[in-house]
C-alpha cells in the first residue's frame, strides 16, 4: 500500500558522512541541550526583572531578597515552563504514534480532531457541572482536575477510536484525513451547542481557555499532569519496538509475531492520555503534534521509534517552549495568544524545512 | 441576554464568532400572541399645522459622544455615530404621531422613519430596560433577546405575565418571531447581527443602541435620553439623567480633595491571562473618579489589556484593594480558582470586593442592568470601598466584599 501521503517504512540508509548511531546520538544531545537552554531563558525572563543570581537562590529552594521574587519564580514561571515541557513532549509524542497508527503523514491530535474530542469531553464537564457561583478553573477543582482529564481523555479516545475504526474501511490516507476533519469538526459542533445552553460566563470562559496557554496551570494541577504525562511518554517508549513493526504494516507486523491488535491498542490508549492531558489543562493546541515528528525525523535521518520517540519528545519541549516565550516577550507585560504563535510562527518553519530538506523523503511525501 | 455586555468585550468578539454555529430555532406555534399595546393614540398630533413646534421639551444631550439628536417641528433626527464596532453612521428620523411623513433628501432620504412615541420595542440587551423602568415606559417592551438574564423584579413580572416574547432564546435572533411580531422597533444590543438587514426589509425599524462604546460613564447613562425620543418620555429622561449628573459629581469632587489616591488591583485571570480594564475604558474611569489608581490606568484603549499574571503582580500584586467580577463565596473559592491569588495582598488582607452584589432570579447581574443607568451609584460604592473612613453607612448597592477565607 502506497499512498502519496503515507510514512514510508525506512529505506536502507544512503552512505553519509555520519554514522547513522553517531548523528542520532549528536542530534538528541543537541535537542537536549537546547531544551534545557531555552528551560532556564523561560525560567530566567520575564515581564519583571529578577537577577538570575535570586531566580537560582529561589530553585534551589531558598528565598529571594524580594518576596516578590520568590512568587513569581516560584508560582508563575517555573510551572509555566515545566507545562511548557510537558505539554510540547506530548503532542509530539502523541504526533509521531497517530502518524505511524494511520501511517499517514498529515495526522496529529489536532489534524484528526482528537483535541475536538478532549474539547468536548472538557466541555461537558464545564457546562454539565456549571453552578453559579465559583469560576471555570475553580469547578475544575472541585470536581478534581483528575475528572476533567479523565473527561478530556475519553474524550480524545473516542474520536481517536471511531477514525481508527473507519481507517479499516478506507485505505486512502487522504480520504480517512477528510474523514477525521469532518469528525473533529462534528465533535466541535457539538460544543457549540452545548455552549449555547451554558451560562454566558462559563461560555467565555470555554473559549478563553480554548486560545491556548501554558500559563494557566499551578502546582496543584502539575501534580496531576506530570504524573499522567509521564505515564504516557513511558508508555510510549515501551512500545517503541511494536511501532515500528506497524510502520511496516499490519500484515508484515503479524508474520513478526506482533499482537497487532493490541498494538494498536497502547498506541490509541497513549495517544488519548497524552493529547487529552495536554488539551485538558492548555486549551487544544495546533501546529506541534503534527510539525514535531517531521522535523524530527528529518533530522534524525530515521523513522525508528526507539530514536525517533525520546528526541520528539526533546523536540516537542524545546519548541513548546520557544513558543511560551514568544507568547509573553520578555520584558512586556502582553499576552499573545498561544495559538496565534504556534501557527504562525510554526507553519512557515516547518514548510520551509520540509521543502529546503532533500531527505525530507523520510517519513514524509515519497 | 446579548453577548457583548460580557466584562470583557474582546473576548466577546471571539465568542460571537465561536457562537455564529448557533442553531436557529424553529418558529414556536405557542410563543405569546401579540402583546402590542392597545392603549389609544395619546402623545399624537390632531389637526397638523406646520407651523407648530411639536417637540416643546428639548433634550440636550451633553456627556454622550455616540449619539445626536437634532430636532425639527414634528420630527426629530436621531443618529448613532458607531451603531456597532467600526459601523458607519445611523440616522433615524422620529416621526411624531399624526404629522405627515417628512419628504427627506440627501443623507436622510433613505433614514428609517419612526412614528413615535413607538407603541411596542423589542429589546436586545438587558442595559435597555432601566430606561424604560425608570422613565415610567415599560408598558412598550413586548420583546427581549432572551428572559434568563433579566434581573428587575418590575420586568421580570411583565414577562410572566406573558406580555413580553422572547425573540433569541438561543442567541440566534428567531427572525420569524419578529416579524410575525411586527413591532414598532427593535432597539440592538450595539453589535452587528445577519438578521437586522432582513428585519428592516420587513418593515421593523433596527434601532441601534450603541451605549457600550461610550468610555464616560455619564456617557452611557445618557442613552436614556435615546430611548426617551423613542417612547416620548423626553421630560421624565431628563430630569433622572440630571440627578444622575448631580450626584455623581458630588461623589467625583469629594473623591477629588483626597489626598492621595488608593492603589487598586482590577480585573480578573482566566487560564493565566489577566483580563485588565485600559486606561481609556469606562472601569478605568470610574476608578479614577472614585479617587482610586491602578498602574495600568495611563494605558490607552477603551478595551481590555491582556496581561500575564507575573506583570500583575510585580506592579499590583501589594494593591490593598482587588476589584474582581467572580462570584465568590469567599476568598477561598478564588484561590481555589488559581491558588496564585493567594499572593496578593488585597486577599489576604480580605479586601476582596466584586460587582456581584445584586443578581437576579436568572443569574444576570444588575450591574451590567441598572448599574449603566445608574453610575452614580457604582461611583458611591466605589468611593465608599476605597475610603471606607468617608462614607460611614454607605449601603451597596453593586458591590460585596468577599468574605475572607
Amino acid at each position: 500500500m502506497t499512498t502519496p501521503l503515507a510514512i514510508e517504512p525506512e529505506k536502507p540508509e544512503k552512505p553519509s558522512a555520519v554514522r547513522p548511531r553517531r548523528r542520532r546520538a549528536a542530534v538528541v544531545l543537541a535537542l537536549a541541550a537546547g531544551t534545557a537552554a531555552l528551560f532556564v531563558l523561560t525560567v530566567a525572563t520575564g515581564s519583571h526583572r529578577v537577577p538570575v543570581a535570586e531566580v537560582v537562590r529561589v530553585l534551589l529552594g531558598g528565598a529571594a531578597k524580594d518576596p516578590r521574587w520568590t512568587v513569581i519564580v516560584e508560582e508563575v514561571r517555573l510551572p509555566r515552563a515545566l507545562t511548557a515541557t510537558a505539554v510540547g513532549a506530548a503532542l509530539a509524542v502523541a504526533g509521531v504514534q497517530m502518524q505511524t497508527l494511520f501511517r499517514n503523514a498529515l495526522a496529529d491530535p489536532y489534524s484528526l480532531g482528537v483535541s475536538s474530542g478532549a474539547s468536548m469531553g472538557v466541555a461537558a464537564v464545564v457546562v454539565g457541572t456549571g453552578g453559579v457561583a465559583g469560576s471555570f478553573t475553580g469547578d475544575l477543582a472541585g470536581l478534581g482536575r483528575v475528572g476533567v482529564v479523565l473527561a478530556a481523555s475519553i474524550g480524545a479516545a473516542a474520536v481517536l477510536a471511531l477514525v481508527l475504526l473507519l481507517s479499516r474501511w478506507v485505505r486512502s490516507a487522504v480520504t480517512l484525513l477528510v474523514i477525521g476533519v469532518m469528525i473533529g469538526s462534528a465533535a466541535t459542533a457539538v460544543v457549540g451547542v452545548m455552549l449555547v445552553y451554558a451560562r454566558p460566563e462559563r461560555a467565555q470562559q470555554f473559549v478563553m481557555w480554548g486560545l491556548g496557554s501554558f500559563g494557566a496551570t499551578t502546582w496543584p494541577d502539575l501534580r496531576v499532569m506530570l504524573p499522567v504525562v509521564g505515564a504516557g511518554l513511558l508508555l510510549a517508549a515501551l512500545t517503541a519496538k511494536r511501532l515500528n513493526a506497524l510502520l511496516l504494516g499490519e500484515d508484515y507486523a503479524r508474520t513478526m509475531g506482533l499482537n497487532v491488535r493490541r498494538s494498536r491498542d497502547l498506541a490509541l490508549l497513549g495517544t488519548s492520555v497524552l493529547a487529552g492531558a495536554a488539551t485538558a489543562f492548555c486549551g487544544p493546541i495546533a501546529f506541534l503534534g503534527l510539525a514535531v515528528p517531521h522535523l524530527t525525523r528529518v533530522a534524525l535521518g530515521t523513522s525508528d521509534h526507539r530514536a525517533l520517540i525520546p528526541a520528539s519528545m526533546l523536540a516537542g519541549a524545546f519548541l513548546a517552549l520557544a513558543c511560551a516565550l514568544l507568547s509573553q516577550p520578555p520584558g512586556t507585560d502582553s499576552v499573545l495568544p498561544l495559538n496565534a504563535i504556534t501557527s504562525l510562527f510554526g507553519a512557515p518553519v516547518v514548510i520551509t524545512f520540509l521543502i529546503r530538506s532533500r531527505r525530507g523523503v523520510q517519513g514524509v511525501a515519497s | 441576554m446579548s453577548v457583548r455586555r460580557f466584562p470583557l468585550p474582546s473576548a466577546a468578539a471571539v465568542l460571537t464568532t465561536a457562537l455564529a454555529l448557533t442553531l436557529t430555532a424553529c418558529g414556536d406555534p405557542d410563543a405569546p400572541a401579540g402583546a402590542k399595546a392597545q392603549a389609544p393614540q395619546a402623545g399624537c398630533i390632531k389637526d397638523f399645522d406646520p407651523g407648530t413646534d411639536y417637540f416643546p421639551v428639548k433634550s440636550q444631550v451633553k456627556h454622550a459622544k455616540n449619539f445626536t439628536l437634532r430636532y425639527e417641528k414634528s420630527y426629530q433626527v436621531l443618529t448613532v455615530k458607531e451603531p456597532y464596532p467600526k459601523g458607519r453612521p445611523e440616522s433615524y428620523v422620529l416621526v411624531k404621531c399624526g404629522a405627515p411623513k417628512p419628504e427627506l433628501t440627501g443623507a436622510l432620504a433613505k433614514a428609517q422613519q419612526i412614528t413615535v412615541p413607538v407603541k411596542s420595542l423589542y429589546s436586545a440587551s438587558t442595559t435597555h430596560l432601566p430606561l424604560l423602568t425608570e422613565t415610567g415606559t415599560l408598558d412598550v417592551l413586548t420583546g427581549v433577546a432572551s428572559k434568563a438574564n433579566i434581573s428587575s423584579a418590575e420586568v421580570i413580572e411583565r414577562v410572566e405575565e406573558g406580555k413580553v416574547t422572547e425573540y433569541a432564546k438561543d442567541r440566534a435572533i428567531n427572525a420569524e418571531t419578529v416579524i410575525g411580531e411586527q413591532p414598532d422597533v427593535l432597539m440592538t444590543q450595539g453589535t452587528d447581527d445577519p438578521q437586522y438587514p432582513k428585519l428592516r426589509q420587513a418593515g421593523i425599524a433596527v434601532v441601534a443602541n450603541a451605549e457600550w462604546l461610550e468610555p464616560s460613564p455619564l456617557g452611557r447613562a445618557e442613552w436614556v435620553k435615546a430611548m426617551a425620543a423613542l417612547t416620548g418620555a423626553e421630560k421624565r429622561a431628563d430630569e433622572l439623567f440630571d440627578t444622575v449628573e448631580a450626584d455623581y459629581r458630588e461623589v467625583a469632587e469629594k473623591a477629588a480633595k483626597v489626598s492621595e489616591p488608593v492603589q487598586v488591583l482590577p480585573g480578573t485571570m482566566y487560564q493565566g491571562t489577566w483580563y485588565m480594564p485600559a486606561g481609556g475604558s469606562y472601569a478605568a474611569r470610574l476608578i479614577k473618579d472614585a479617587g482610586g489608581t491602578y498602574p495600568w490606568s495611563g494605558k490607552g484603549g477603551s478595551g481590555n489589556l491582556q496581561l500575564n499574571f507575573e506583570a500583575v503582580y510585580a506592579k499590583g500584586g501589594d494593591a490593598p484593594v482587588w476589584l474582581a467580577d467572580q462570584r465568590w463565596k469567599s476568598t477561598a473559592d478564588a484561590v481555589k480558582a488559581d491558588n496564585r491569588y493567594g499572593k496578593l495582598t488585597a486577599v489576604s488582607d480580605g479586601e476582596v470586593w466584586t460587582n456581584t452584589k445584586a443578581l437576579g432570579p436568572g443569574g444576570g447581574n444588575e450591574y451590567y442592568e441598572r448599574g449603566v443607568l445608574r453610575p452614580d451609584l457604582v461611583l458611591a460604592d466605589l468611593f465608599a470601598l476605597l475610603h471606607p473612613e468617608q462614607a460611614k453607612g454607605h449601603t451597596f448597592a453593586f458591590y460585596r466584599q468577599v468574605p475572607k477565607a
